[in-house]
């Protein structure tokens, strides 16, 4: 597998990570969020937009100071130990947001269109498809998805323009719904976003511009978080509190499908949606080929093999959806509720104690 | 066989004589003649080379001893031969391929070198209209099998002193001859010359012509999309050149190939520029939902009728319903059997003598459209999808990228058999992802569109003329960068 970056343009590499922030937004665990923040989950999002935009700020931060893609700048002022841990962490990451992915492709794709295939064939054969893809390379998802961006743009457009007939304003109140923690809480634990933030950090390019490298990590998070959050505020005008589906694509579709004369189109979206979540599907697997590689490079030999067969076993425990597996390790299929939890607390104190280092560094060389 | 001329002329006439075997080969004319006392030696193949060319402006010139008095090949060269096409030879492989083009060479006793002349004269078809790319508006001026024709034709409409024609030839057995023609300057200089390493490298014995050509040029042989534009028109050459492509012209065959070349090349015709660029627009725009219907209308049939009825109005499903009431198969395969059918039509219609064409269109319609629907063997609906696929494909004006369609039409009619929606989106994310990696020279397939890169206002919509210019097309942007 080649997730390497190195031959994307710039525009590339801005359109790709745009579209799989917003692809993962709306995948995302904020999906569930109606039981929890009812009619606020829109600020959810708008909280972890900008959460995500910090992050982004960051892992710049690093790559720049570091000069060297975020993984090589970790590495370089972590080290050690912990080097090692969120090497791991990575991986296992990797591995369930790519079957998080395929399992809400999946439910979508069954509960919109195809009542009668089963789930565990649907979610094969996008994961099947994606890995094929994922061994050409990241350039050929990247060019395919620029094919794909201006289908998925116009379906998005034309979803909201046909929802603004439905679309009542009372619905916003009150405004922070259930209460703000739930809010709060929502946004700190969404995993979609954040994740891939540290994804694009290694397609920082040394030997581009600062600008064009700022512009490839600061930019695409601030567009996903402008779509998504106005896409979960039109769910919210148009559906407030009985939304109940996995996804707030779902949601959208069936909005569409309200009226008579536009409900071809919901299954039109569907289909280039489906496409699209392929899409992010394959960069899930292009990155866990080019990170593998970088990664296990950090363990000697003796402890890579391990690793190396531990992975291999959760890869093949994910792509055949088996539940039968020890319950000390069921939690991790858990995901996405467990996955922030899992991730995120030991990453942010790295973050921060590589960011300290890191000026560290320049106060010295200065 | 001696690669250098001898100085004895018995020698040369031997030598040829073996090559030629001319024991058997009455082809070949050897015309021995005394210029002031040396012997001389015309040899030519007749019906080649233009006899009475050859009477006129060699023999008798070389005859007269008043003129040619040294009776030694310079001599020849310049005070008698009044053939603006001559050049001195020393190589005797050189000579006898130049014999085979269709010139003459003289030999002179004493010589070590021959003087080849231009007086070839084969029969050659005149200049007509191009037969696979007919235009309303535009000229009617197709490429011939001769390539010295070809590129008169493309110079008369590229009057510019950079434009280069680098003749090479190509094969072992059979020398195809070849012509690399771009504008100096302008053209990816990366492009021509990785054209002609590519030249240099062929090994096969006989070049039929451009198809067989193309195949041993393009960059990736296992992609199903073409990676050249083959036209029979100079005025669409003389366009393609000033955007900075490179063409390859082939003696034999009245096609040029143009590369490099996009998925965009490839949809558009001459008429899209010569109209108003409104009409232009809206006649890209049609023929480019054309090309979609022809990849996609069958499985998106099928898609629906198997797994989306919701997107079909009731009223519509109904009718589809009672249609198929009493059609004995299944929906897959009444789609793969008219698809296979219609192929089968298409091929014939190729083949077909012109005065039976007619018979098939009778054939066509009545028996596969009329019978097949009133023996309840299809639906009537699938007829007309069917004939709005065909359609679609015809509007495609590229036959190597229509030939692409098809095949990819039975790939998405799988995958909606299998998955509808779904698996139409993952055979398209299959077939469609290394599609957009196969590069033609360094451009890619689907450029400019993906890769975004900077290029003209003339992909599908079309931009007014003056807004347009050669110099902002994507190669031209990529000068030196190939």
């Amino acid at each position: 597998m080649s997730g390497g970056t190195d031959s994307l343009t710039a525009r590339e590499k801005k359109v790709f990570a745009s579209m799989l922030l917003i692809t993962k937004a709306m995948t995302g665990s904020l999906a569930n969020s109606w039981t929890s923040v009812g009619n606020a989950q829109y600020l959810s999002m708008l909280i972890s937009s900008l959460i995500s935009i910090l992050l982004a700020f960051i892992v710049y931060y690093i790559c720049k100071k570091a000069d060297a893609p975020f993984f090589a700048a970790a590495e370089k002022y972590i080290g050690g130990i912990f080097s090692k841990l969120y090497a791991l962490i990575l991986i296992v990451t990797l591995i369930l947001s790519a079957r998080s992915v395929a399992y809400l492709l999946s439910s979508t794709v069954v509960s919109v269109s195809l009542t009668k295939a089963r789930l565990s064939v649907v979610s094969l054969s996008a994961i099947g498809a994606s890995i094929i893809v994922a061994v050409l390379g990241i350039k050929a998802v990247c060019r395919f998805s620029m094919l794909v961006l201006p289908l998925a743009v116009i379906s998005l457009i034309m979803t909201l323009i046909m929802s603004l007939d439905s679309a009542d304003i009372n619905h916003l109140f009150p405004i922070l719904g259930s209460g703000p923690i739930d809010i709060v809480m929502l946004s700190l634990t969404s995993s979609s976003d954040f994740f891939l933030i540290l994804l694009l950090g290694e397609m920082y390019d040394p030997n581009k511009g600062q600008k064009d490298n700022k512009k490839l990590l600061i930019y695409p998070p601030i567009i996903a978080g402008i779509i998504s959050t106005g896409l979960y505020l039109i769910n919210t005008l148009v559906f407030p509190y009985t939304f109940t589906q996995l996804s707030p694509l779902y949601g959208i579709i069936s909005v569409v499908g309200v009226s008579e004369s536009f409900k071809a189109l919901g299954s039109l979206f569907s289909f280039i949606w489906n496409t699209v979540f392929l899409i992010t599907l394959c960069a899930h697997f292009c990155f866990l080929g080019h990170l593998s590689s970088k990664v296990l490079s950090v363990f000697s030999k003796k402890e890579g093999i391990p690793i190396f067969i531990f992975g291999f076993i959760l890869l093949v425990l994910t792509l055949s959806d088996m539940r039968s597996f020890p319950k000390f390790l069921s939690f991790l299929f858990e995901a996405p509720k467990t996955l922030p939890l899992f991730v995120y607390s030991p990453l942010i104190p790295i973050l921060i104690f590589s960011a300290i280092k890191s000026k560290g560094a320049k106060d010295e060389s200065g | 066989m001696a690669s250098e001329i001898s100085r004895d002329l018995a020698k040369n006439a031997q030598t040829i004589e073996n090559v030629f075997h001319t024991d058997k080969n009455a082809d070949l004319i050897l015309r021995r003649f005394d210029i002031s006392g040396t012997w001389a030696l015309v040899v030519y193949i007749e019906g080649m080379s233009d006899a009475q060319k050859i009477n006129d402006f060699v023999l008798r010139q070389a005859m007269d001893g008043e003129q040619n008095k040294e009776g030694d090949i310079a001599g020849l060269f310049l005070r008698c031969i009044a053939i603006s096409g001559a050049k001195t030879k020393t190589n005797m492989d050189e000579v006898i391929d130049d014999i085979l083009s269709g010139q003459s060479a003289l030999f002179v006793d004493g010589s070590s070198s021959a003087l080849v002349m231009e007086t070839r004269g084969y029969e050659k078809r005149a200049v007509s209209p191009p037969n696979s790319e007919d235009v309303i508006l535009g000229s009617q001026e197709g490429f011939t099998e001769s390539i010295r024709t070809n590129i008169t034709l493309i110079r008369k409409m590229v009057r510019s002193a950079d434009l280069v024609s680098e003749m090479l030839l190509v094969g072992d057995k059979n020398k195809c001859a070849c012509a690399v023609v771009y504008i100096e300057g302008t053209a990816l200089s990366g492009v021509a010359d990785k054209l002609k390493e590519r030249l240099k490298n062929i090994n096969v014995d006989i070049i039929p012509g451009a198809g067989f050509m193309n195949q041993l040029i393009e960059d990736s042989r296992f992609s199903i999309v073409p990676q050249s534009v083959m036209t029979q028109r100079p005025d669409r050459c003389a366009s393609f050149l000033l955007e900075g492509q490179v063409l390859l012209l082939t003696d034999g065959a009245p096609f040029a190939l143009a590369v490099p070349a996009t998925l965009f090349h490839m949809l558009n015709t001459p008429d899209d520029t010569f109209m108003r660029w409104q009409y232009g627009t809206f006649t890209r725009c049609v023929r480019f939902a054309g090309f979609l219907l022809a990849l996609f209308l069958p499985a998106v049939y099928l898609a629906m009728a198997m797994y989306h009825q919701e997107l079909l109005p009731h009223e519509l499903l109904m009718t589809i319903a009672a249609s198929r009431a009493d059609v004995p198969f299944s929906i897959i395969t009444e789609v793969i059997l008219m698809e296979f059918a219609f192929l089968i039509v298409d091929q014939a219609g190729t083949r077909i003598p012109r005065l039976l064409g007619s018979a098939l269109g009778i054939f066509g319609a009545l028996i596969l459209g009329q019978a097949a629907v009133e023996a309840k063997l299809v639906s009537p609906i699938l007829i007309i999808v069917v004939a709005i696929t065909a359609l679609g494909t015809y509007t495609i004006p590229d036959y190597s990228l229509s030939r692409a369609v098809q095949m990819l039409r039975f790939v998405y009619i799988l995958g909606a058999s299998l998955g509808g929606f779904f698996g139409i989106a993952v055979l398209v994310f299959l077939t469609l992802a290394p599609i957009s990696l196969t590069q033609s020279f360094g451009i890619p397939f689907f450029a400019p569109i993906s890769p975004p890169m900077g290029h003209n206002p003339d992909i599908i919509i079309r931009r007014p003329i003056k807004r347009q210019s050669a110099n902002s097309s994507i190669f031209t942007k990529r000068r030196g960068k190939a």
